[in-house]
């Protein structure tokens, strides 16, 4: 019987929130529902109408919230829910509790599951209740499940998957400290390793490998009778052998290392990881480029590497990688290469005349950037540094890094914010003037500069210069509350979307676009937000996911808050991933902007719901830090 | 005279006289004379109260003498409210050869129709389906003929019930509003088109029943406002 009525079970199974119900209750579903056509204009819910799930199969409407704003626009396969679950539970805006109006603006034909039956489906089949009972960060945390398994079909899928400790081929080889280093190369070489662990009372204490026999006992004429404690690395990086091979992966590039000792969580040496165990394995791409980098002879070489980013961004993407690791792996490539720059710059121009710090602004500063990104950088320089008699070297210097990076792909920010520029290329002393300038004078075009400058990280040079910088500069914002209003201004001055209309992204009752501006509308206010908390507290954190962590840590922003925001950012992060993968595919320039078109019932859902965890955070700050909302 | 709806018309008299009529010639104890004597629909009732039985059928061919019945769909509303789960189908064993020229447009082949329901129990479900409703159909005249001579055939009788004409109704609206209309644009999927309804697959006698049903909603809005009042009699055709 029901096979007659695949008319509308067809329709149905394409509505996100039916979609993963089973075959044989979707069979079903067209006949507990019932149908009403609504002409342009008619009341709705229609007077003798019944409460439940409302599907539009064609037409429109609209729903307004109590005070006359734009709550949605609905169209095929959205839904309307009248009925007393309604009520969303963890919004915080007090009006939504309150019942919306809802216009028919086009005629329409709507599907009802009635009440009865709705409920009866929730308590059947928690796949379905999931839309209607759990709250937007936890529909959204599962999203972001669903879309890391999605991608996983690839044959790269085990890099993700594979645990370190399943990479590992030996026991380690291990000696005591104080065993010479005469008998440790006769141990590394019987055994055929590269590395040998030391180890004092059970505990790993340090490292010796091939090269630091070569660097600091052939090439410095330490006696070979000497222990080894007197050449070992100690202070070492370590992986715990529950992380992916991804993860070590990173570790390897980020820090340079060959070897990573791999050592359980109550310190016990489970062994030691190479990047040649990695590079066995496929998807080790960042590695590469890394070294590419590291090893670039010159420019050309440089933009070779740069040129390759946007493979890599779809190679993880494909992989199924989390946002997180994916910026991680893209800020690593793109530091080495900036790090390279650096040197290159440095043999081509001579020694610098005094020290200085090479920092990454915005996305890369964040540890957070993509394929598609402008550069943003500046120069710490020395106290000593003179404009004078300096002036003209550190110009060569930031001109040949910051067109170095240009032919690598990073396009110069539009703004100017980079290191060519004098005003971004200062001492100590003249970046704390200039911050004080910003923070106790704020006014908008200074306030816009700063969300740039807080998210500063040194990529090459010397660290200590940003961190005196940050010892003056932090405390001041974070007893400035005039200062952290502009911000939260600025943070605040972009609205969320409410969502989607057909095609169309809905940002509120004029403006309809035909792209979603993944970057405006989701990245950057939530970027804007875990700096506005990070700076009002004085955090170090850099990283969006990270602030939001730490904000909640220090109780500025509740657990299941700053939860919703990553959650939410990191969506809007793998969506526009996935874009740009596409895009890759596809032999596009890269961007931004996600045609609605090519989403999917879910992933509007998705999206949706992140707008909405982001929307119902800047309420709660608008109130907060009273900034009247305009709309 | 074929399509005769006056306001004047005094439906329930003529309505009565016609059962009278049927009941005399009915078949004794049969289906047909079982609903004759059942009162029919209130047809004084406001559109929105009403209870339809919207019908279709798919035959062999045009003709009600010959062609035979080879699947029936219908569905229910109460008032506005289209009821799937009252959606009904059933093929029907026609008995006869289908001509290819009405299989290529309904796709029922010969041997998918012999497994069909004989003519006869079929005829019962409708029966039993129509008792105290308003038949709504789309060109009515095409599915209340076929009804009478299958009802003749098997109980010896027609039947008489109140019958709303999808077609007329929208013929009816065109003339309203003085506006030209093609004979094209009095078809199913064309009046949907014009009322934004979407588009189905036709030539099913379920879907094509569930169309009309559709069609029927947005035509009774056409003519009356939300809180306006249109009586079913306002709405019914003499065939």
């Amino acid at each position: 019987m029901a096979a007659e009525l695949w008319e509308i079970r067809d329709f149905i199974a394409e509505v996100p929130a039916f979609a993963k119900l089973p075959v044989s209750v979707l069979e079903g579903l067209p006949r507990r529902l019932t149908v009403r056509y609504l002409r342009r204009g008619y009341p709705f819910p229609p007077p003798d109408a019944e409460r439940g799930l409302w599907i539009v199969r064609s037409g429109a409407l609209t729903v307004r919230e109590a005070d006359g704003s734009l709550r949605e626009k609905l169209a095929e396969t959205d839904l309307y829910l009248d009925a007393p679950h309604a009520a969303e539970p963890e919004s915080l805006a007090k009006d939504s509790a309150e019942t919306p109006s809802v216009a028919v603006v086009e005629d329409s034909l709507l599907y009802q599951l009635p009440l009865p039956a709705f409920e009866e489906l929730l308590e059947d089949h928690p796949v379905f209740a999931w839309r209607f009972e759990r709250s937007r960060r936890e529909r959204l945390e599962r999203a972001l499940k669903e879309l890391g398994q999605a991608g996983q079909g690839s044959r790269s899928a085990a890099l993700i998957s594979a645990s370190v400790d399943s990479l590992l081929r030996r026991a380690p080889v291990t000696a005591s400290p104080d065993t010479s280093i005469g008998e440790g190369a006769r141990i590394m070489t019987e055994a055929q390793v590269s590395a040998l662990l030391l180890l004092e009372d059970g505990r790993l204490l340090g490292l010796v490998t091939d090269r630091d026999l070569r660097r600091r006992v052939i090439a410095t004429g330490v006696p070979v009778d000497s222990p080894l404690r007197s050449i070992m690395t100690e202070a070492l990086i370590t992986v715990p052998p529950t992380s992916s091979a991804f993860e070590a992966s990173l570790l390897f590039s980020r820090h340079n290392v060959h070897h990573l000792p791999v050592v359980a969580e109550d310190g016990a040496l489970v062994g030691i990881l190479s990047t040649s165990d990695l590079l066995r394995h496929q998807g080790s791409h960042s590695i590469h480029l890394v070294r590419d980098a590291m090893a670039a002879p010159d420019l050309e070489a440089i933009a070779r590497v740069g040129s390759r980013l946007p493979d890599l961004e779809a190679q993880l993407v494909a992989i199924g990688a989390d946002a997180e690791p994916l910026g991680e792996a893209m800020v690593t490539v793109t530091d080495a290469m900036t790090r390279r720059l650096t040197e290159l710059a440095e043999q081509a121009l001579g020694p610098a005349p005094v020290a200085w710090a090479w920092a990454a602004l915005g996305s890369q500063g964040r540890r957070e950037q993509t394929a598609f990104t402008d550069q943003d950088n500046a120069l710490i320089l020395d106290e000593a540094f003179d404009p004078a008699s300096h002036g003209e070297w550190f110009e060569r210097f930031a001109r040949f890094v910051t067109e170095g990076l240009a032919a690598a792909g990073l396009e110069p920010c539009p703004g100017g914010t980079m290191a060519t520029t004098p005003d971004w290329r200062q001492s100590v002393a003249g970046w704390v003037r200039t911050f004080r300038d910003w923070i106790e004078q704020p006014e908008p075009h200074s306030v816009m500069l700063t969300t740039n400058f807080f998210d500063m990280r040194v990529v090459a040079g010397r660290d200590s210069l940003l961190d005196a910088l940050w010892d003056t500069v932090r405390p001041l914002a974070v007893s400035n509350t005039i200062f952290q209003r502009r911000l939260a201004d600025n943070a605040l001055a972009i609205r969320m979307p409410l969502g989607f209309f057909r095609r169309l992204v809905v940002v509120d009752d004029e403006q309809h676009d035909d792209r979603l501006d993944l970057k405006r509308y989701g990245l950057m206010p939530i970027a804007d937000l875990a700096r506005l908390h990070a700076v009002s507290l004085g955090l170090a954190e850099l990283h969006t996911v990270r602030r939001l962590q730490a904000a909640s840590a220090a109780g500025d922003l509740s657990a299941p808050a700053a939860a919703g925001l990553a959650d939410a950012w990191r969506l809007f992060y793998v969506l526009r991933a996935r874009h740009q993968a596409a895009q890759v595919r596809r032999g596009e320039p890269l961007d931004n902007r996600l045609d609605p078109e090519r989403l999917s019932g879910l992933e509007r859902d998705h999206l949706r719901d992140a707008f909405r965890v982001v929307d119902d955070h800047q309420r709660w700050l608008r109130a907060h830090f009273d900034v009247s909302g305009t709309r | 005279m074929a399509h005769l709806r006056l306001s004047w018309f005094p439906h329930a008299s003529w309505l009565a006289w016609r059962r009278r009529y049927h009941r005399r010639r009915a078949t004794p104890d049969s289906a047909l004379l079982h609903f004759l004597d059942t009162p029919v629909a209130d047809i004084d009732a406001d559109w929105r109260e009403a209870e339809y039985l919207v019908l279709d059928f798919e035959t062999t061919g045009l003709d009600p003498r010959h062609d035979r019945l080879l699947s029936v769909g219908w569905v229910g509303m109460h008032g506005a409210t289209i009821d799937l789960a009252t959606t009904h189908h059933e093929l029907i064993n026609p008995r006869i050869g289908i001509p290819e020229q009405s299989a290529v447009i309904h796709g029922i082949t010969d041997d998918v129709a012999a497994a069909g329901l004989p003519e006869r129990v079929a005829l019962e479900q409708v029966l039993e389906a129509l008792t105290g409703r308003v038949l709504v159909a789309h060109n009515a005249r095409f599915e209340i003929a076929f009804l009478n001579a299958a009802c003749r055939r098997h109980f010896g009788a027609g039947l008489a019930l109140p019958v709303i004409d999808t077609l007329l109704l929208a013929r009816q609206g065109f003339e309203r509003r003085h506006l030209h209309h093609g004979p094209g644009e009095l078809r199913l999927d064309a009046l949907r088109g014009r009322y934004h309804l979407p588009r189905y697959r036709a030539h099913h006698a379920l879907i094509d029943a569930l169309a009309t049903a559709e069609l029927h909603s947005a035509l009774c809005q056409d003519r009356v406002s939300p809180n306006g009042r249109l009586a079913v009699r306002d709405l019914l055709s003499v065939l």
